[in-house]
């Protein structure tokens, strides 16, 4: 049976109704191929007020990496897609 | 220069109080603001409400909320704000606001309205209300705390020498020490409170100097965080303090009198403020970090 596939976003949520604020991509810890478990951080996006961990809400593999270092993110941009297992 | 490390916890309490306040169509300062705290807060069943719109008629120059023409008042807003405090159950609420240069009473008669909507229905709820300066006016600081607000603050924001620099043209020093001085003066019990933002360039001096003018005009509670640049088009900062200085400073604080002191990086004016308000009451001396 396919497995479904899970988006990691830069997060929509933590300022609802502000989504206006811009990131930039200064870690990414995961690589296709490597296991990712829930609540584990992918990435870390540097906003100007603090550096958000940002964690996988799903278990599995990583399938495909959107985004390098450097890279300018905004709120809803997906990060990362994890098959789960 | 380091930043902090925020771990982005979206919890089922941070979606329950997300819920409510879009839901029931209030504004938060801790969206507005981008405030780092929001996870933790929302996270623990806290917002902090900002009334009279989303738009501020002012700029100052640390502040992420919005400025230019805001809309007119919302008649209804009061009840929706003490429905939001009901539905989550706050027993300290503070009340936030933008700046309404465009209202004859800097909107001081709303926030009375708010305050007092909020304490009709839910009684046993303590009020702070965080506002405006109202360009001085008397009449309007009086209507704010006859409205029965249980703790009444305004924030200086800066040292005398970065006033101009950091807060609106409108905004003064000595402006804001008038308000909190109006405050006490209007009802002697009540406790007063104001924060002090780090990271502008102010020397140790400047900041005791700051402290020792809120304690002339009897402000009771002392904020003072970390400065934290929300964009770009806003001021940089020139320095990021380290606990240890945040200790010393509020070291210096208690020793000046007041009655309570938060001295955190990421302390914010309504951050732990029922700790605060009861430390005040009691006159005794509370743990300053968060």
């Amino acid at each position: 049976m396919e497995r479904a596939v899970s988006e990691v976003k830069v997060p929509q949520d933590i300022w609802p109704r502000r989504g206006d604020w811009k990131g930039r991509v200064v870690t990414v810890f995961k690589r296709p191929g490597d296991k990712v478990s829930a609540g584990e951080a992918v990435a870390e996006i540097e906003i100007e007020k603090a550096i958000l961990s940002i964690e996988s809400p799903v278990s599995g593999i990583v399938e495909d990496v959107r985004v390098s270092v450097g890279d300018e993110v905004r709120p809803g941009d997906v990060l990362l897609t994890v098959r789960e297992v | 220069m380091s930043k902090l490390a925020l771990r982005v916890k979206i919890t089922p309490e941070f979606e329950r109080v997300s819920r409510i306040v879009s839901t029931l169509g209030v504004h938060t300062v801790c969206e507005q603001a981008l405030c780092p705290n929001i996870m933790e807060c929302w996270g623990s069943g806290t917002a902090t409400f900002m009334v009279m719109g989303d738009v501020c008629t002012r700029g100052c120059r640390f502040c992420y909320v919005k400025s230019g023409k805001p809309d007119p008042l919302d008649p209804s807003e009061p009840l929706k704000v003490a429905l939001a405090v009901k539905r989550m159950r706050l027993r300290y609420v503070t009340i936030t606001s933008v700046d309404r240069d465009d209202l004859p009473d800097g909107g001081a008669s709303h926030i009375a309205r708010v305050v007092r909507e909020i304490k009709r229905l839910n009684p046993g709820t303590l009020v702070e209300a965080l506002i405006p300066d109202f360009q001085g006016d008397e009449n309007a600081v009086r209507r704010v705390v006859d409205s029965g607000v249980d703790v009444l603050a305004h924030n200086i924001e800066t040292v005398r020498r970065l006033t101009r620099l950091v807060r609106d043209r409108r905004a003064g020093y000595d402006q804001s020490l008038r308000v909190l001085s109006l405050a006490k003066e209007a009802k002697p019990g009540l406790v007063t409170k104001s924060s002090i933002l780090l990271g502008f360039g102010e020397t140790f001096d400047e900041v005791v100097e700051a402290m020792r003018d809120l304690r002339r005009v009897g402000v009771d509670i002392l904020v003072l965080s970390q400065y934290l640049r929300p964009s770009p088009k806003h001021l940089p900062v020139k320095k990021m303090y380290t606990l240890e200085e945040f200790r010393e400073l509020e070291e210096k604080a208690y020793s000046l009198g007041f009655s309570y002191v938060l001295a955190h990086p990421l302390a914010r004016t309504s951050y732990k403020a029922w700790e605060a308000y009861m430390a005040a009451l009691g006159g005794s001396r509370g743990g300053g970090a968060p």
